[in-house]
């Protein structure tokens, strides 16, 4: 009497590849969110409202210095007049390892603004462009 | 009810006056705070200045900054073999107000000393103690190492320049600082940056 596997039955062992396909897929997915999710420090960050939004932010080594290059934009058609920003810059480690003072900017309505700034201490490996568009809105 | 002696009630009045001075005595490490009855409080020293339209140190630290992360780009001190000795010479306030250009320049050579990609020779300011400080050396060691102290590969110089308008609702002022790295020997300025910072005051009043 030849005996069978009710898994390795045609239906069955259809529906355990499915499982596993599934299951590889679900893995693939929840990898791929942790290193685009939790991949390092968050490139820009705004300290209270968006007025001037980030539109572009890009970093590059030069030589040991990082050098970061940003486009602003004030999506609003009103000017902005109060907004500044600063750049932090953070070791391998995760270590603020400078940061630069808060800069003055006026962006007219509608206009973009590019900001260029540039690390002076070797050793840099991440950055965090911090906006704060006037502290004293909600 | 029990009724306490003359040396009881000594005894606990003693003990009272001791619990009290050891807990005076022992009350922490304080708050590390002394504070007065007015309001004064620390800010940021980075925060935004816009108190006027006079210099402040928001442009002080903008333009260091600036100047720093440009020099630091330059091929004349990325590209540099060895680093450099840089002499800082003087930047010439040239506006109408009083402005400590001195301010600039050493917050510049902070920012250039921590890259470590240049060296700073003692300049006008310090360069009195410093002469003093080789004479004594000098005289005790009977060495002369003279070249040292002039050997600079390039000097710093720079100025700041300013036009202020203002009428009766409002005033603008334009900064433009500009720096330069020249070699000494060739008189051939290597580098050259400027800022340029426009403040304005709106002093209009809503109401009536």
């Amino acid at each position: 009497m030849l005996h069978t596997n009710p898994l390795n039955s045609g239906p069955a062992r259809s529906f355990s590849r499915r499982l596993a396909m599934l299951l590889a897929l679900m893995a693939s997915l929840v990898m791929l969110a942790g290193l685009t999710g939790c991949g390092g420090r968050a490139t820009h960050e705004y300290a209270d409202n968006e007025d001037v939004e980030v539109e572009s932010i890009q970093g590059r080594m030069e030589g040991d210095l990082m050098l970061v290059y940003a486009v602003l934009r004030n999506s609003s058609s009103d000017d902005v007049n109060d907004s500044v920003y600063r750049v932090e810059w953070y070791d391998a480690d995760g270590f603020l390892l400078e940061q630069t003072s808060w800069r003055p900017v006026k962006v007219k309505g509608g206009a973009a603004m590019h900001v260029r700034e540039r690390s002076t201490i070797p050793g840099a490996k991440e950055y965090t462009l911090v906006i704060s568009n006037d502290s004293r809105k909600p | 009810m029990i009724k306490l002696t003359k040396h009881t009630r000594f005894a606990a009045l003693l003990l009272c006056a001791a619990a009290t001075l050891m807990l005076a005595a022992c009350s922490g490490p304080g708050t590390g705070r002394e504070q007065g009855r007015g309001n004064t409080y620390y800010g940021n020293a980075e925060d935004v200045e816009t108190v006027n339209s006079a210099w402040g140190s928001t442009d002080i630290q903008m333009t260091a900054e600036r100047m720093a992360q440009s020099m630091l780009a330059d091929p004349v001190i990325s590209e540099a073999a060895a680093a450099p000795k840089i002499r800082l010479r003087e930047v010439r306030n040239l506006t109408s107000e009083h402005i400590d250009t001195k301010g600039i320049t050493d917050m510049f050579r902070v920012q250039m000393m921590r890259s470590r990609k240049v060296r700073f020779l003692a300049d006008n300011t310090n360069m009195g103690e410093v002469m003093e400080e080789r004479e004594f050396t000098e005289s005790m060691t009977r060495r002369a190492e003279n070249k040292l102290m002039s050997d600079t590969d390039y000097i710093l110089t720079g100025t700041v320049r300013s036009i202020r308008k203002q009428d009766a609702d409002r005033a603008d002022v334009y900064y433009q600082i500009t720096m330069e790295l020249v070699d000494p020997q060739s008189g051939e300025i290597l580098w050259t940056e400027q800022n340029q910072i426009r403040k304005s005051t709106d002093n209009r009043r809503i109401g009536w």
